[in-house]
């Protein structure tokens, strides 16, 4: 019986050893993935990268990359490219169908203004400073706010002598005209917004009197008067979000938020618990979205009174960016040079559109 | 839904089999069978990892109705595939079985008997690597992809003596999951991987094996 036993071990470890034959690949390969993203995508981002992105249509989303345009109906899995040499030089700000740069020249600048995402760009042709103030010294954009009904404000710091000077005009492209709303003596530009062509903020300081205090500016009649507002803690490079014509927001460099509800009379700070600020879209009176310096994008749904970090997560990829577009207050993208990604439902669930996944690249 | 329908009844049939025995154990003649044997799956796909695998089920045959020509065998067993991935590491798909085949006594020609056979089985599958660097030094890996399912096999044995030839075709798809790491690898590499899929592993079979009354 021991004799069968041990024969029959013998014959069954051969046999076994028969089954131990080379095979192509592994079982593991025939599992199915599917890529998150369309490996073309990689057009956008490979030797290329994202200058600007938005929604088009209902669910289209068009963009301008470094080497052409691009533009989606389907989240990107296809797309069409139109190959294009960006002209990004200077100061660049979009508006809903309009995109806009300053290019500083030897004496002053240019405006120019492209309605077809950069494939033709137009000369607002007229100088904007007036030859007056040109002759006082060199005058430079600091800030470019391209608002509603694409309103054109151009912020312009000046040195004229041992002093600061600020210099604020609006620019009406369509009618190929422009106006100087505000010369402020003394003054050093930071950054200006709007509402509508009637109400509108500048904030400034004089590094020469109170180096640790920025002043507001405001007008309600379309730059034919301004009167003093409030005056906020120094910050290097503010930022404002416009909620309506008496709802703003401040954001400074250091973290610090401030809100104001009596159209900058007086400010209130708000915590935002998400580091500085660099990009703020107001969707509706309550529903605002931030992206923080460290990409995080952050939301208030009660007109800026409390902020919500969102915990933005698309599987194991971190939702991040240092750019956003928000079509309504559910959807929207959060973008970067070499990323997208997209929520449906404010930023509860996200879906990753571009990525630099390893794949993309191969 | 069929399908479903249908393994119901066969389970039916061969558990209400399998009690039979029971009732007379004394008076019933018991076979003791076993066999080895080379498997090849039906699907080109899977028949690339692994081209051919090897088979050993061991159980015990009651012969029951008809002057004992239909027969019953509670049995279990084993099937186990291999594809060498390099010197050291070889890919492993392992499927303990458990579970009844039917045979018939259907006719004979001089000392050769011919039996059809249905069986049903449960299976064990995993998957995982075995990683060898000497006799002493044999490690396994967390299995790639488990899971279990139900199995269908019909065929046909040929026994002369104690000895038999069988050759079948077994159907057999069941539903493997995929270790959640690599589920979570996949998707911070970009993928999406699902947690089960359906896996074709149909085989065709062919066994020698014996069948002796103890």
């Amino acid at each position: 019986m021991k004799y069968v036993y041990r024969k029959l071990m013998m014959l069954l470890l051969l046999w076994f050893s028969l089954a131990g034959c080379d095979g192509e690949g592994t079982l593991l390969d025939l599992y199915p993935w599917e890529p998150i993203v369309n490996p073309e995508v990689r057009m956008l981002i490979q030797d290329n990268q994202i200058i600007h992105a938005q929604f088009s249509e209902r669910s289209h989303i068009s963009g301008i990359t470094a080497n052409g345009n691009f533009n989606t109906g389907d989240r990107f899995t296809s797309f069409d490219f139109e190959p294009l040499a960006w002209q990004g030089e200077g100061l660049l700000e979009f508006g809903a169908d309009l995109a806009v740069r300053v290019v500083p020249d030897e004496s002053s600048f240019s405006l120019l203004y492209s309605g077809d995402r950069g494939k033709t760009w137009n000369d607002h042709g007229r100088p904007i400073p007036d030859p007056e103030d040109q002759v006082l010294g060199k005058i430079s954009p600091v800030k470019l706010f391209v608002g509603a009904e694409n309103l054109i404000w151009l912020l312009c710091r000046q040195r004229v002598g041992g002093e600061r000077r600020l210099l604020l005009y609006e620019v009406n492209v369509a009618e190929g005209t422009h106006k100087t709303l505000l010369k402020k003596q003394g003054a050093l530009a930071l950054t200006a917004a709007a509402f509508d062509r009637q109400n509108g903020w500048v904030l400034w300081r004089n590094p020469s009197v109170d180096r640790e205090r920025v002043q507001l500016l405001k007008t309600i009649d379309g730059g034919r008067t301004w009167s003093d507002g409030a005056t906020l803690p120094r910050m290097g490079d503010p930022l404002m979000g416009v909620i309506d014509d008496s709802n703003l927001l401040v954001f400074g460099e250091t973290g610090g938020a401030f809100h104001s509800t009596d159209g900058g009379a007086t400010f209130q700070t708000v915590a935002t618990d998400m580091g500085v600020i660099k990009r703020c879209q107001v969707v509706t009176n309550h529903v605002i979205y931030v992206l923080a310096e460290d990409g995080r994008l952050g939301k208030s749904t009660d007109g800026a009174l409390t902020w919500n970090p969102l915990e933005a997560q698309s599987g194991n990829t971190l939702v991040s960016g240092s750019k956003m577009n928000f079509q309504n207050e559910r959807r929207g993208i959060v973008y970067d040079v070499d990323r997208m990604f997209l929520t449906e439902d404010g930023g509860a669930h996200w879906n990753v559109l571009i990525y630099p996944y390893d794949y993309v690249f191969e | 839904m069929r399908l479903l329908v249908l393994r119901r009844i066969v389970w039916m049939i061969l558990f209400s089999l399998a009690v039979l025995p029971l009732r007379g154990q004394q008076s019933i003649p018991v076979y003791l069978e076993g066999e080895i044997g080379v498997d090849r799956f039906g699907d080109g796909d899977v028949r690339s990892v692994f081209p051919a695998g090897a088979a050993f089920r061991l159980g015990a045959a009651f012969a029951l109705a008809d002057q004992e020509r239909l027969r019953l065998r509670p049995q279990g067993g084993v099937k186990f595939f291999g594809n060498t991935i390099d010197e050291e590491v070889t890919e492993q798909l392992l499927i303990i079985k458990g579970g009844v085949q039917v045979s018939y006594d259907a006719f004979f020609l001089g000392r050769t008997t011919f039996f059809p056979y249905l069986a049903v089985d449960y299976n064990w599958v995993s998957n995982f690597d075995m990683e060898s660097y000497g006799e002493d030094d044999v490690s396994y890996s967390e299995n790639y992809l488990r899971g279990t399912g139900i199995s269908e096999e019909v065929g046909l044995r040929v026994q002369v003596s104690d000895w038999y030839v069988k050759a079948g075709y077994e159907l057999f798809r069941p539903r493997l999951r995929v270790r959640q790491s690599i589920v979570d690898d996949d998707l911070t590499s970009g993928y999406v991987t699902p947690p089960s899929h359906p896996f074709r592993f149909n085989t065709v079979n062919i066994s020698i094996g014996f069948s002796i009354r103890p």
